[in-house]
């Protein structure tokens, strides 16, 4: 059996493929085709020497969503409305997300006012008359939609999660009238309340939509034409995946698409070596992605933003900072040193690529300080050019009387600060220590800098996967089809009965088994998990609580919500009134889930002695200076011998730097595990050379 | 001495460190004005009572905690041990209201105070005559609550409990109180741990040495910003609109001198206090002058006590703003943004470019409250709605977008959770159409919403500004449509209370719909300079009306929507040669003042006066290519020669014009509201 796990990101392309036969995975990296993503797809593919009728189960990550927001090339879109809320969309909340910018602009909503049409129509939660929406409306909007070329209408109307039939019927007669346009409904996207939120949603599901369908359409017959006979399965944000059909429907769903991917993978390599509490941590040239794994259950959330617009699908709880490699360093005007956000990206890139990078970069600052090769970066296919960075980090270290070394460690503290910080942010802010975490080191550049970033924020354990640069494809085959469904509730717990409260559960569990079975999964293959999100009454903001719905009784459901809600903001036990806004349910079918150990198991070495050891080179590590320094070939490592620090780990397009005090070892998954010293101990006086 | 990086990984640090105050606070909070609105401002101070590090959010109260802390510690001098929590409210102990309340944890490492993490939060109810403790009608502070002078409610670590029961016995809600404050405490505690562990770290002489240092690098930067503004006076003046005891207009007054590296900035001239909530202390003038110098000049930088070195704020104690005891100074949050408008107009002179049209200028506050039937239980519907930013030299302004100086929060609730919540039904949520001041760059437009009262009854309160005088346009931009509060009964749209944006309790009924109109921004630069094409575009997408395109932007729109060349040239040139551009006269009659009722005159010959239809008494603005426009009220004067004007020698100076210059006056008579066809006759209930 051929598995395929494919990760499409902004520069490069991720193939992983697991031939259960041979009980071997094989990975590839090849150059993002932005114009075509399946272009690019296929060059992996061949890369890998894999014929597409030999594949048994496709899985695929793509940023085609998330770069069509981001550019904001999406379809023109047309929104059709209740009447007197036509620009409840270009309002929104009116909130800024900087202080002190007189300039800052408001970003533009996806539909212009042009093309938002209102609709005679009104539900309401209080008891007056409902109007139905008005026919001739529809029909004048469809006529204008024609006119100016729209692709795609979202479908919006106020109190739609509570009674989605008039969004249905509207739905119903734009299909019959205009076959050729998609169409989406707000409560189809998000059942849940707050509309700007849901119609946002609802928007930049109908803005993706033609594209996603368009991609997936092109992606499946260039596979097709190869002999590839099974449905592509597409990840979505909230860590699950679902088959190319239900992706063409909810495409928003797969906006988180390959971070999402990168953290099912690292849970389940982190599993594989016995760990259950992790922070994920996923350093890109732009970019730093971090999440936390809590008793092996992943982090939710269902109301972030991206371009500044709220997205209010379930999805893992991931925040990035604006750090990394291509991170570039630079002076204020009162001589204050300063890393970021700018970056360099993948061009120019940094200095020392030479590729017109004249700008310090974090890469640059680990060129310097020997922590990167000299000879070759990205596996091998870019020749470095150390002396640029030299120049570049001299020409800011001068102005502030520091040595290149000096600032090179420097722009590696601040880097890992800022960093830093982005985890406590999960773990502290949020009731966990990371002291009981590992962290777990993937991207491009997460495991030059893992070990210094854990020893800032005293967590133990450092796992590096095996090839933690295709960490994000090699996750998407080791993740669960799902489907969730949610609907807004808002009733107080004292006034809700437990058995109305568990039917309506079920019957959400039904519709969210229904989704799957129509994806092709078989029935008795599913399970299913329920949640709430609670709140005490009175406040606007809400947690969710797992549910169990055996014998399900609401004081035990106030019980979980004060114990989570405590734990969550170390915060007193509080026993007051509180309510439910939210039913959640999440249905899974578990795939055969490939033995991880022995996949990535290292190859046992001919040679029993041998060290893996294929150089030496000076590396300067902070408080500590210039080290000799032991370079390993990963694939050479031997397993199980307990090894350590300083040394230097090398391996296809990634680097591991172990400190000195730091000792690391192989384990029978192929896991560099390395265990932090305590930061007295990292500086022993003997490594100074 | 330190090494720069490890000055650079503290500042983050410590900025962390006010990260997470935040996020804790806003979880931990008991009241909806804290986890919802946010309404609170987080701080670490160094032992002297200076910002050492602060979150961005919330310009209002975090800027001014250092000075509650300073006066504080004054009073306490070598009397602060460990274990110790400060609380203080106090207005004139450089507060900003009643309501805003700050505690102070000190920090001690041994017998070394290191750091003082600080909150200052909002409390839904101090005390004081109404509910909610605010009112805009209260002329003396005893009327707002509980007034809090620097006192200590933990003493070396033991509570207070005589002084604690005595405070929240005078509070309603008594329970929620005791809550925000427990979570302020914790909070506080939460910094101390971190604190703690930063000592551990870097050692005490490190942390002390780079909290120094830090202050002095941002210190160095704000000086060399303040270097690019040329050396020199600028002055300018603006109004509220009245004090909420009478319906004379406020006057603020300011002048900036740059000298080199520092700012001074004076208020000499401004209002008297008055007998309304409109007062504030210098700790919030100070404030206001800075954050407008903060936006202007250094967006982008962490904030910490260095960079108020250069600038020097001065007003004169007894006036609006420096409040003397008992003013009362509940609605000092409207004192604040006028006074950020004085700055923003004076600075419009010496950095064009840097500056954007007016914003709403002020809270906004709306409440509808009453009993709901349905729920069995009372019910506070309350919005505070954004308007349009302004135009700048770059683009438009936004609509619907909280302006500078407000946090990342919103200032209006979701339809859904309205109608889920309250006897009330949101009939409309629009952008208010003509409302963005026009200019080559046009204001953003403002929102109206429509809330229609099922309950019986309920009472309607509003607490707003810059009804009257509306946000002004730059450089011959024009104003944004005014903000606007009234209902409609049996289709009659009303008036709440005498005085436009100040209402107390006005009664409802079920049926009357409550309507909002918040401001346009003001627009930037000649709208007739706007380009034809932009003008069309907003006109087909409904930003502006057709009529508005040809009265304001002077741009005639074919009827496909598209621009009619000839008739848009020809238009253009009548309405340039229909403006009202008059001589300036450098004397006048021997009695002629500048101010008069607290407000600006300028004379006009009466032939003028007839041919542009001004009248005696009516406002206007006089405005010139460059700057903001100078506000004032029409006086006709015989003796004056034809075609000439009278500014007077402060007005004439406020504008850089001399005898001859030309200067054009527009009126503000007709009021944006009425010349953008949305006023609805408006009759006083």
């Amino acid at each position: 059996m051929i598995e395929i796990g494919i990760d499409v990101g902004g520069t490069f392309t991720d193939v992983v493929m697991i031939d259960r036969a041979a009980g071997r995975l094989h990975v590839a990296k090849t150059a993002s085709t932005p114009q075509d993503q399946s272009i690019g797809i296929l060059a992996g593919l061949k890369r890998l020497g894999v014929d597409p009728h030999t594949i048994d189960r496709f899985t695929h990550g793509t940023t085609v969503a998330t770069n069509t927001v981001l550019e904001r090339k999406g379809a023109r879109v047309a929104m059709m409305t209740t009447a007197g809320f036509r620009d409840l969309l270009e309002i929104g909340r009116t909130n800024r997300t900087k202080v002190y910018d007189m300039k800052l602009m408001k970003p533009a909503p996806l539909v212009p006012r042009g093309l938002r049409f209102e609709v005679a129509q009104r539900t309401h939660v209080h008891s007056l008359p409902a109007t139905p929406p008005s026919a001739a409306d529809i029909d004048a909007a469809l006529e204008r939609c024609r006119a100016e070329g729209v692709e795609a209408i979202a479908v919006c109307y106020l109190h739609s999660y509570a009674d989605p039939s008039d969004e249905e019927a509207t739905v119903a007669a734009i299909r019959a009238s205009a076959p050729d346009i998609h169409v989406t409904a707000s409560s189809d996207v998000v059942r849940e309340y707050k509309e700007y939120e849901r119609f946002s949603t609802a928007t930049l599901n109908a803005y993706v939509m033609p594209v996603m369908a368009r991609y997936l359409s092109g992606l499946e017959g260039r596979l097709g034409e190869g002999g590839y006979r099974h449905p592509i399965e597409v990840m979505r944000s909230g860590g699950g995946l679902m088959r190319a059909d239900t992706a063409r429907r909810y495409p928003v769903e797969t906006l988180l698409s390959g971070p999402a991917a990168g953290v099912m993978g690292a849970l389940r390599i982190a599993e594989s070596s016995g760990t259950q509490n992790l922070v994920t941590y996923d350093m890109g040239g732009t970019s730093t992605d971090v999440a936390l794994i809590a008793g092996g259950q992943v982090t939710r959330t269902a109301e972030t933003r991206i371009a500044d617009l709220p997205l209010k699908t379930n999805q893992i709880d991931i925040v990035t900072v604006g750090a990394g490699g291509g991170s570039i360093a630079h002076l204020g005007i009162a001589g204050e040193l300063r890393v970021g956000p700018e970056s360099a990206g993948a061009s120019p890139g940094p200095a020392c690529y030479g590729k017109g990078g004249d700008k310090a970069t974090v890469t640059d600052a680990n060129m310097v300080l020997g922590r990167l090769s000299s000879s070759y970066a990205l596996g091998g296919e870019i020749k470095v050019r150390p002396e640029r960075a030299e120049a570049v980090v001299d020409a800011i270290a001068k102005p502030l009387g520091l040595s290149r070394e000096a600032m090179g460690e420097g722009i590696l503290k601040l880097v890992n600060t800022r960093m830093a910080s982005a985890i406590r942010e999960i773990s502290i802010q949020r009731g966990h220590d990371p002291r009981d975490f590992a962290l777990v080191a993937y991207g491009g550049a997460g495991p030059m800098h893992a070990v210094d970033l854990a020893r800032d924020l005293s967590m133990p354990r450092v796992i590096i996967p095996p090839a933690p640069g295709n960490l994000c494809a090699f996750g998407l085959l080791v993740t669960d089809l799902a489907a969730e469904q949610s609907e807004t509730l808002l009733a107080r717990l004292d006034d809700i009965d437990a058995a109305d409260l568990a039917a309506r559960f079920a019957a959400l569990g039904a519709s969210a088994r229904a989704s799957l079975v129509a994806d092709g999964v078989a029935a008795d293959t599913i399970t299913l998990s329920y949640a709430a999100d609670m709140r005490y009454v009175g406040q606007k903001s809400d947690i969710p609580v797992p549910v169990v719905l055996e014998s399900l009784s609401t004081d035990d459901l106030a019980d979980a919500f004060f114990r989570t809600y405590a734990e969550r903001f170390n915060h007193t036990f509080r026993k007051a009134p509180c309510e439910i806004v939210t039913v959640r349910v999440s249905a899974q079918s578990a795939v055969d889930r490939p033995d991880l150990a022995a996949l990535t198991a290292p190859e046992p070495s001919g040679d029993a002695d041998a060290s893996g050891v294929i150089g030496r080179r000076k590396v300067h590590f902070p408080g500590v200076g210039w080290v000799d320094c032991a370079v390993y070939d990963r694939y050479r490592l031997p397993p199980g011998r307990e090894l350590a620090g300083p040394a230097i780990v090398e391996e296809l397009g990634s680097t591991s730097v172990i400190a000195p005090g730091d000792v690391f070892a192989l384990d029978a998954a192929g896991n560099i595990i390395i265990t932090i010293a305590p930061e007295a101990a990292a500086i022993a006086a003997e490594y100074v050379t | 001495m330190i090494d720069p990086i490890t000055l650079e990984v503290i500042q983050e640090r410590l900025i962390s460190i006010v990260r997470e105050m935040r996020a804790t606070l806003a979880h931990v909070a008991h009241s909806s004005v804290l986890y919802e609105a946010r309404d609170f401002s987080c701080i670490i101070m160094n032992g002297k009572g200076e910002a050492v590090a602060q979150s961005a959010d919330n310009p209002g109260h975090i800027i001014p905690l250092p000075w509650s802390v300073r006066v504080a510690m004054e009073r306490f001098g070598d009397d602060i041990n460990p274990g110790d929590i400060l609380i203080i409210n106090d207005p004139y102990a450089g507060g900003t209201h009643l309501n805003d309340v700050a505690i102070v944890v000190p920090v001690f490492i041994g017998e070394d105070l290191v750091l003082l993490p600080a909150i200052r939060a909002h409390w839904a109810d101090v005390g004081g005559m109404t509910p909610g403790s605010l009112s805009g009608t209260s002329t003396e502070i005893f009327q707002e609550g509980v007034r809090i002078p620097p006192i200590k409610i933990y003493e070396r670590g033991e509570p207070v409990s005589g002084v604690m029961d005595l405070m929240f016995a005078n509070m309603r809600v008594e329970s929620e109180r005791r809550g925000d404050l427990q979570a302020m405490i914790e909070t506080c505690r939460t910094a101390e741990a971190r604190i703690r562990e930063l000592v551990e770290k870097f050692g005490l002489g490190t942390l002390f040495e780079a909290t120094g240092l830090l202050l002095d690098r941002t210190e160095t930067r704000m000086r060399r910003l303040i270097g690019t503004i040329p050396d020199g006076d600028y002055t300018f003046e603006d109004y509220l609109d009245a004090s909420g005891t009478s319906d004379d207009p406020v006057l603020l007054k300011t002048k900036l001198t740059v000298t080199g590296d520092s700012i001074a900035v004076d208020f000499t001239g401004s209002s008297p206090q008055v007998k309304g909530p409109i007062n504030a202390s210098l700790a919030v003038t100070t404030t206001a002058a800075f954050a407008i110098l903060k936006t202007v000049l250094d967006p982008d930088n962490p904030i910490n006590h260095g960079a108020f070195r250069p600038v020097t704020v001065t007003a004169p104690e007894g006036t609006i703003l420096n409040a003397r005891f008992p003013a009362p100074c509940g609605g000092f949050a409207e004192i604040r943004r006028r006074t950020q408008s004085v700055v923003m107009g004076a600075l419009s002179r010496a950095l064009p470019k840097a500056i954007a049209g007016d914003v709403k200028g002020s809270a906004n506050h709306c409440y509808v409250g009453g009993f709901n039937p349905e729920t069995g239980r009372h019910f506070i519907f309350y919005e505070y709605p954004a308007g349009g930013t302004g135009g700048y030299e770059e683009a438009d302004g936004s609509s619907a977008f909280r302006s500078f100086d407000e946090g990342d929060f919103s200032s209006i609730q979701p339809v859904e959770a309205i109608e889920n919540e309250f006897p009330i039904v949101i009939e409309r949520c629009a952008l208010r159409v003509d409302s963005g001041g026009p200019g080559r760059h046009r204001g953003g437009l403002g929102i109206v919403r429509e809330a229609r009262l099922l309950a019986d009854e309920a009472s309607y309160s509003v607490l707003s500004d810059r009804c009257v005088l509306p946000p002004f346009g730059l450089h011959g931009g024009s104003s944004g449509a005014p903000n606007s509060f009234t209902y409609r009964r049996n289709g009659e749209e009303l008036q709440p209370g005498a005085i436009p944006g100040k209402a107390t309790g006005t009664e409802l009924v079920a049926d009357d719909v409550v309507i909002m109109r918040s401001a346009g921004g003001g627009g930037f630069d000649d709208p007739l300079a706007r380009d034809p094409a932009a003008v069309a575009l907003d006109a087909a997408a409904g930003y502006i009306t057709v009529a508005h395109a040809a009265d304001a932007y002077g741009v005639v729109l074919g009827p496909d929507g598209s621009v009619d060349t000839a008739a848009t040239e020809v238009r253009r040139k009548a309405l340039e040669e229909a403006r009202c551009v008059l001589r300036v006269v450098a004397t006048a009659a021997a009695d002629a003042g500048e101010y008069e009722h607290g407000r600006r005159w300028v004379r006009i010959g009466a032939a003028s006066a007839r041919q542009h239809g001004f009248v005696d008494g009516a406002p206007l603005e006089v405005v010139l290519a460059v700057g903001a426009p100078l506000r004032a009220w029409t006086r006709v004067d015989n003796a004056l020669p034809a075609g000439g004007v009278w500014l007077g020698p402060e007005g004439s100076q406020i504008l850089g014009v001399g005898q001859g210059d030309k200067v054009w006056l527009r009126s503000l008579a007709l009021g944006p509201a009425e010349l953008r066809g949305d006023a609805e006759p408006r009759k006083v209930a």
